[in-house]
């Protein structure tokens, strides 16, 4: 057994009554979840002392967990290359676990040192790596306020500072690190330059940064192996943006001719403009109990334009006659003129024979009406368990394609709870342009923006993270 | 990157392609009175279609 072995087995055992540690957990509030969540922590399995994220004995035990994934970086040590035209050699590792995280959260910081003895820091933390130097400030307070450090005239809050915990040393390091050991660090951007403090119980140190990609590392050190991969991700990501630029236009597109063709209607004139009331109001017996019944034919008005689409609105003025806890229904038949000339044999102004027409008007063998719709009005309140509602739906409108141009009649039948004033419901029809397909392409389009978006950033054939 | 281009002129073509012939739309005139014979034909005089029209409160809290 080396000299390290023993080391290891030193570390593992409980510093109060020397028993093993072993793995455990509890349970503990969180207020960031409000909620009980299960905590890991080392126990002595002799004198049952937990050691939580807080201690260094933590460290020791969770170590390898922290660690697993250390291989997986464009750095190793003895690697030689230049950054700002000196050379360096990357000497040493160090990996910290943030204190606050019980998952794994951690960034590595390669020491680097220049053949003049310049200490060099490449920090790598999430697919990003910045390249850090020492640096000595014009001023710097630490002590003198308690909530924040004075640092060449910027007031950095001592509350952003977070616990860095190492659980992971290697290589020829300028100092001795210990596995749990604390550094308070505190990182901040000052005119555009990034700057790190890290306060550990024998030091501050403070370095001065800026952001490195992957390709000037490799560049640097010269990591042929990565070269092409490097390259492959970026051109793969690239074309990917430029993918996600082809939906967005897709969807500008898409938006624009909807937003167009949503206010672009044209209405059809003078359609309530003649009106007949055959029927006014009259009572029927039918499942509903007692409803009244009216009918009306407006017309004629002219629709222009054959084999194209026409939205038909029908609705409730409410400034003729409110709709009050009460329904309404009706059935909107469009009729050419010249049907209703056939079958009224020419007498199209004359009520009574236009009153038979409408009566058996669901028994021809062929339709009178060249389109027909029917709908409901309602208005309603009541309680449920969130309390008082009231609700109420007092429009319809549909769209259909009409082949043939000409004069057209609408006839209208309308049922109600109570007798209502046949004004109360009016119609338009306008010229319209449908739009639902382009609503379904900017969906699909946003979709697969997502998709190409989540990729371009994602796509990697590197053996390691990389985020530009 | 040439995948999504033939995507999205493929969509926005079809868009206005079936937007400018109308499908999908209900058929006024000639389709309607098509479809409507039909249905007459298809249904005996007598028969459930012939009860003439009468609407109802089509709230859908009171579920009708």
């Amino acid at each position: 057994m080396g000299t390290e072995d023993k080391k290891e087995l030193k570390a593992l055992k409980c510093p109060r009554c020397g028993g093993d540690l072993a793995r455990g957990s509890r349970s503990q509030y969180d207020e960031d979840e409000e909620e009980d969540v299960t905590i890991p922590v080392a126990r002595c399995i002799q004198c049952n002392t937990e050691y939580d994220r807080h201690t260094s004995e933590y460290y020791e035990l969770f170590a390898d967990d922290l660690t697993i994934d250390k291989d997986s970086t464009v750095f190793k040590l003895g690697l030689k290359g230049k950054l700002k035209d000196k050379e360096y050699e990357i000497i040493g590792r160090l990996r910290y676990q943030d204190e606050d995280e019980y998952e794994k959260s951690t960034w590595d910081e390669w020491v680097a040192v220049s053949e003049d003895g310049v200490y060099h820091y490449l920090v790598e933390e999430d697919g990003r790596i910045d390249s850090y130097e020492e640096y000595v400030p014009e001023s710097i307070d630490m002590e003198t306020n308690g909530s924040y450090i004075e640092f060449e005239g910027k007031k950095i809050p001592k509350s952003e500072g977070y616990t860095g915990r190492i659980v992971l040393a290697e290589g020829e390091l300028p100092w001795k690190p210990e596995i749990g050991e604390a550094t308070l660090c505190y990182d901040f951007k000052k005119d555009g330059n990034h700057y790190t403090i890290e306060k550990s119980d024998e030091e501050v140190s403070i370095t001065k940064g800026e952001k490195l990609t992957h390709g000037e590392v490799i560049e640097a050190f010269q990591i042929e192996q990565y070269r092409d991969l490097y390259s492959n991700t970026l051109k793969k990501r690239k074309s990917l943006k430029w993918g996600s630029r082809f939906y967005i236009g897709g969807m500008v597109l898409s938006l624009m001719v909807s937003v167009y063709s949503c206010f672009s209607e044209t209405p059809v004139q003078g359609v309530m403009n003649s009106k007949k009331i055959l029927v006014d109001n009259s009572p029927v017996n039918d499942a509903e109990g007692n409803v009244y019944e009216s009918q009306i034919l407006y017309g004629p008005f002219d629709i222009p334009e054959g084999n194209k689409l026409y939205n038909v609105e029908v609705k409730i003025d409410q400034s003729i006659q409110p709709l009050n806890l009460e329904w309404q229904s009706f059935r909107f038949l469009l009729i050419n003129e010249n049907r209703l000339n056939d079958i009224t044999g020419g007498k199209i102004t004359d009520p009574a024979v236009l009153k038979d027409v409408f009566e058996d008007i669901d028994a021809m063998p062929e339709p009178l009406e060249s389109y027909l719709i029917t709908g409901d009005f309602w208005d309603e309140e009541g309680r449920d368990s969130d309390g008082y509602w009231h609700e109420s739906d007092l429009s319809y409108n549909t769209d259909f394609v009409l082949d043939d141009p000409g004069k057209y009649y609408t006839y209208m039948e309308l049922f109600s709870n109570n007798a209502k004033d046949v004004n109360s419901v009016v119609f338009s029809i306008s010229r319209a342009h449908g739009y639902r397909y382009f609503i379904i392409s900017f969906f699909i389009l946003f979709v697969l923006w997502g998709i190409s978006q989540i990729r371009s950033r994602s796509y990697n054939e590197l053996p390691f993270e990389m985020s530009e | 990157m040439l995948k999504s281009v033939v995507i999205t002129i493929l969509l926005i073509s079809g868009s206005f392609m079936l937007t400018s012939r109308y499908i999908g739309y209900a058929g006024a005139g000639k389709e309607y009175f098509k479809k409507v014979t039909q249905e007459r034909k298809s249904l005996r005089s007598g028969s459930g279609y012939y009860v003439p029209y009468r609407g109802g409160s089509g709230s859908f809290r009171s579920g009708k």
